[in-house]
C-alpha cells in the first residue's frame, strides 16, 4: 500500500518522473573522479604546498565516495522517487564542487592558467550556493516540511539563491569576493564576507526550520547535525589559506544522510515484511485445516490445500456442514494480490458461509453475496467462486459457478474430465447478476476436484503453461488415490513442471470422494 | 506489453501486444484511461494479446463500467486462449465482442 501511495504522490511530482537523473548523475560523478586523477597526474606535485595536497587528496577521495553513493542509487530502480533524485543531484553537485576545488589548487600560482583559476573559483562559489539550496530542498522533503512557515522559508531560500548566484558571477569582471593576481594566486577581496551571506542566512533558515519542524526529535537532531558539520568546518578553516575542506565536510554530511536513510528504509521494510507474514498466517488459519474432516461420516472423504505464492494472495477454499445431510464446498479466487486481496478474501469467505447457512441455494447465495459486495466496492475487486452443496444421502450436488475454473469430475468407472457447466459472471463485478445452477448426481465412487487458476496457469521458465492436458494426465494416473494423495500428486507434478521458477500464484485445490450412504 | 493508440473523432482504437497480467495491467489501465476524455466508442484490438490474468480482467471491467456511462466498448480479434478466459470467468456476458 505504501508503494501505491508513493506512486500516486510521485505522479504529481515532475521531478519524480525524471528517470534519467540517477544514471546521468552516476556517469557524471565517475567521469569527474577519473578526470581529477588524470589532471593531477598531468600537473605533478612540482611547487605544490603540503596543505594544497591535503585539499586535493580530500577532494579526490570524496569524489569517489559521491560516485559510489550514486552507484548504489542506480541499484534500487524500483524505490526511486523525487527524494532520490534530489539526493543524487546533491551528490553530483558536491562532486562537481570538489572537482572545481581540486582545479583551483592544481593551477594555483601558475600565471599562464590565471583564467582557469578565475573560472574554477567563480564556479566554486556558485556550487556553494547551489549545494546549500539542494541541502534545504532535501531536508524539506525528508522531514515533509509543508506547512505555511516552511513554505515561506522555502520561498526565501529559493529567491535568495538568484542574487547569490549573480554576485558570484560578478567576480568575472570585478574582484568582489576574490581576485587572481598577476602571479596566478588567489586572494580574497575586501568584500569577501559578502560571499558568506547567502550561506549563513540560508543555513540559519534551515536550522530554524528544522528546530521548529513537526518531525521527531531524532530526525531533527540528525538533520541539524547534517547542516552543522559543514558550518563547523567552515568556522574552523575559514582563515587557513590552502585548506579548503568545506566540500569534504558536506560529503561527510551526505554520507550520514545516506546512512540514516538506509536504516530508515530497512526498518520500514522489516515491519512491512513482518505484517505481510502475519497477514499470510491469519489468512491460512482462516481455512479449515483439520484432516480427516468429520471422519465419523463414512459417506465422503475430503482433502484441500492452499500453497500461497510468495506474496499473500486471495485464493481460498472452504467446506462446512449445513445440516446433518448437507455439506457445502467452496473454492474461490480474488483478483489481485497482497493485502488488498487478502482483506477482500476474508470478507468474501465470511459472506459466503453466512449466506449459505441461511438455507439459500447456491445460485441465490452467489446473487446475494454479489449484491452485498457491489454495494461498497470502489476498488473494483472481484472474486471467482465455485459453490456446491452436496446432499450426502443421495449424492445430489447443486452447484453454481461465478466465473471460476471448470470443476473436474471422475465417475466411478471413468476418467477425470472437465465439467463444462454453465458459467455466471464473477462476484463483485456488476450488481444485479443472476447465477444459474447445475445439478449433478455423484454416483458412489465419484471424485470431484476443484482448483484455482494457479494450477493450470503455473508457468515454467519458457513461459509455457502447465495446462489442462498435464493436469488431467496426472489426475488419471492417480485416479484411485485418496483425495489427499491426489492433491499431493498434482502439487508434485506442477512443481516438477515449473522447476526453479518461483511460484507466482497460489496453488489451491479441493477434492471430495463421494462414497455413498451405504458403502 | 506494447500499446498503440489511434484516435479518430470520438473513437479510440487501442491495439495491445503481449500479456496483460499483474505486471502490465496498471500500465494498460493508466494508458487507456488517460485518453478516454470525449471518447464514446472504445475499441480494444486484442489480436496480439496472448494472455489476460485476473488483474487484466479487472482493468477490462473498470473500462467497461466507464464506457457504459459514456458510450460503448468493443473487443475485436480476441484469440481462442483469451476468449476461453472470458468464457470461464463469465466476462463474455458483460463484454461486447466483434468478430472482425
Amino acid at each position: 500500500m505504501n508503494d501505491l501511495v508513493m506512486k500516486i504522490n510521485d505522479k504529481k511530482d515532475w521531478l519524480g518522473r525524471q528517470v534519467w537523473i540517477v544514471p546521468a548523475c552516476f556517469g557524471l560523478s565517475c567521469l569527474l573522479t577519473a578526470l581529477s586523477v588524470v589532471l593531477l597526474a598531468l600537473r605533478g606535485f612540482n611547487g605544490m604546498e603540503n596543505v594544497w595536497m591535503c585539499s586535493i587528496g580530500a577532494d579526490i577521495f570524496c569524489m569517489a565516495i559521491c560516485a559510489m553513493l550514486c552507484f548504489s542509487a542506480t541499484l534500487n530502480s524500483k524505490a526511486r522517487n523525487a527524494d532520490t533524485h534530489v539526493f543524487v543531484t546533491m551528490l553530483t553537485t558536491n562532486a562537481f564542487a570538489l572537482f572545481l576545488d581540486e582545479i583551483c589548487w592544481l593551477v594555483q600560482g601558475n600565471p599562464a592558467l590565471r583564467v582557469v583559476n578565475l573560472v574554477a573559483n567563480v564556479l566554486f562559489y556558485i556550487m556553494g550556493s547551489v549545494l546549500v539550496y539542494l541541502f534545504w530542498e532535501y531536508i524539506r522533503r525528508a522531514l515533509k516540511l509543508n506547512d505555511r512557515p516552511m513554505r515561506i522559508a522555502d520561498l526565501f531560500v529559493t529567491v535568495m539563491l538568484y542574487p547569490s548566484l549573480l554576485l558570484s558571477l560578478v567576480n568575472f569582471v570585478y574582484p568582489l569576493y576574490f581576485e587572481i593576481d598577476a602571479g596566478g594566486v588567489y586572494r580574497r577581496a575586501a568584500q569577501w564576507d559578502v560571499s558568506q551571506v547567502y550561506l549563513c542566512i540560508a543555513l540559519t533558515v534551515v536550522i530554524l526550520a528544522i528546530a521548529f519542524a513537526k518531525a521527531s526529535k531524532k530526525d531533527r537532531f540528525v538533520a541539524i547535525s547534517f547542516v552543522a558539520i559543514p558550518l563547523v568546518n567552515q568556522a574552523v578553516t575559514v582563515n587557513v589559506f590552502g585548506l579548503s575542506t568545506q566540500y569534504a565536510a558536506t560529503t561527510v554530511s551526505i554520507v550520514l544522510i545516506y546512512g540514516v536513510l538506509f536504516a530508515e528504509r530497512e526498518k520500514t521494510l522489516a515491519s512491512t515484511e513482518m505484517e505481510l507474514g502475519v497477514a499470510t498466517k491469519i489468512q491460512a488459519d482462516m481455512l479449515p485445516g483439520t484432516f480427516p474432516f468429520m471422519p465419523e461420516r463414512t459417506e465422503f472423504d475430503l482433502y484441500a490445500s492452499m500453497t500461497p505464492a510468495k506474496e499473500v494472495g486471495g485464493d481460498f477454499y472452504d467446506f462446512f456442514p449445513i445440516d446433518d445431510d448437507h455439506l457445502a464446498l467452496v473454492i474461490a479466487d480474488v483478483s489481485g494480490k497482497g493485502i488488498p486481496a487478502a482483506l477482500f478474501m476474508m470478507a468474501s469467505k465470511i459472506l459466503i458461509k453466512n449466506t449459505v447457512m441461511t438455507g439459500k441455494s447456491p445460485g441465490e447465495v452467489l446473487s446475494a453475496v454479489n449484491r452485498q459486495i457491489c454495494e461498497n466496492n470502489r476498488e473494483e475487486m472481484f472474486v471467482t467462486v465455485w459453490l456446491g452443496i452436496l446432499d450426502l444421502r443421495d449424492g445430489t450436488l447443486v452447484t453454481a459457478n461465478a466465473g471460476h475454473e471448470y470443476p473436474i469430475l471422475k465417475t466411478p468407472d471413468g476418467d477425470f474430465e472437465l465439467l463444462k457447466a454453465k458459467h455466471g459472471f464473477v462476484v463483485g463485478g456488476m450488481p444485479g447478476m443472476k447465477y444459474k445452477e447445475t445439478e449433478l448426481h455423484l454416483a458412489p465412487g465419484s471424485k470431484l476436484f476443484v482448483y484455482t487458476d494457479g494450477v493450470p496457469e503455473a508457468e515454467n521458465e519458457q513461459e509455457e503453461q502447465y495446462g489442462y492436458e498435464r493436469f488431467l494426465n496426472v489426475l488419471n494416473k492417480n485416479r484411485d488415490a485418496r483425495p489427499e494423495m491426489l492433491l499431493k500428486a498434482v502439487s508434485a507434478d506442477v512443481g516438477a513442471f515449473t522447476q526453479d521458477q518461483p511460484q507466482f500464484d497460489d496453488l489451491t485445490m479441493l477434492c471430495i470422494h463421494y462414497r455413498g450412504k451405504n458403502n | 506489453m506494447n500499446i498503440k493508440k489511434k484516435k479518430t473523432g470520438s473513437t479510440l482504437t487501442v491495439s495491445v501486444n503481449g500479456r496483460i497480467d499483474t505486471a502490465t495491467a496498471p500500465e494498460f489501465d493508466a494508458d487507456v484511461t488517460q485518453n478516454l476524455d470525449g471518447i464514446t466508442n472504445l475499441i480494444l484490438d486484442f489480436k496480439d494479446v496472448n494472455y489476460v490474468s485476473s488483474a487484466g480482467l479487472r482493468v477490462l471491467l473498470s473500462l467497461q463500467k466507464k464506457m457504459m456511462a459514456a458510450g460503448e466498448m468493443k473487443l475485436i480479434h480476441v484469440n481462442e486462449a483469451v476468449s476461453d478466459v472470458f468464457e470461464v470467468t463469465g466476462f463474455d456476458e458483460i463484454l461486447t465482442f466483434e468478430k472482425a
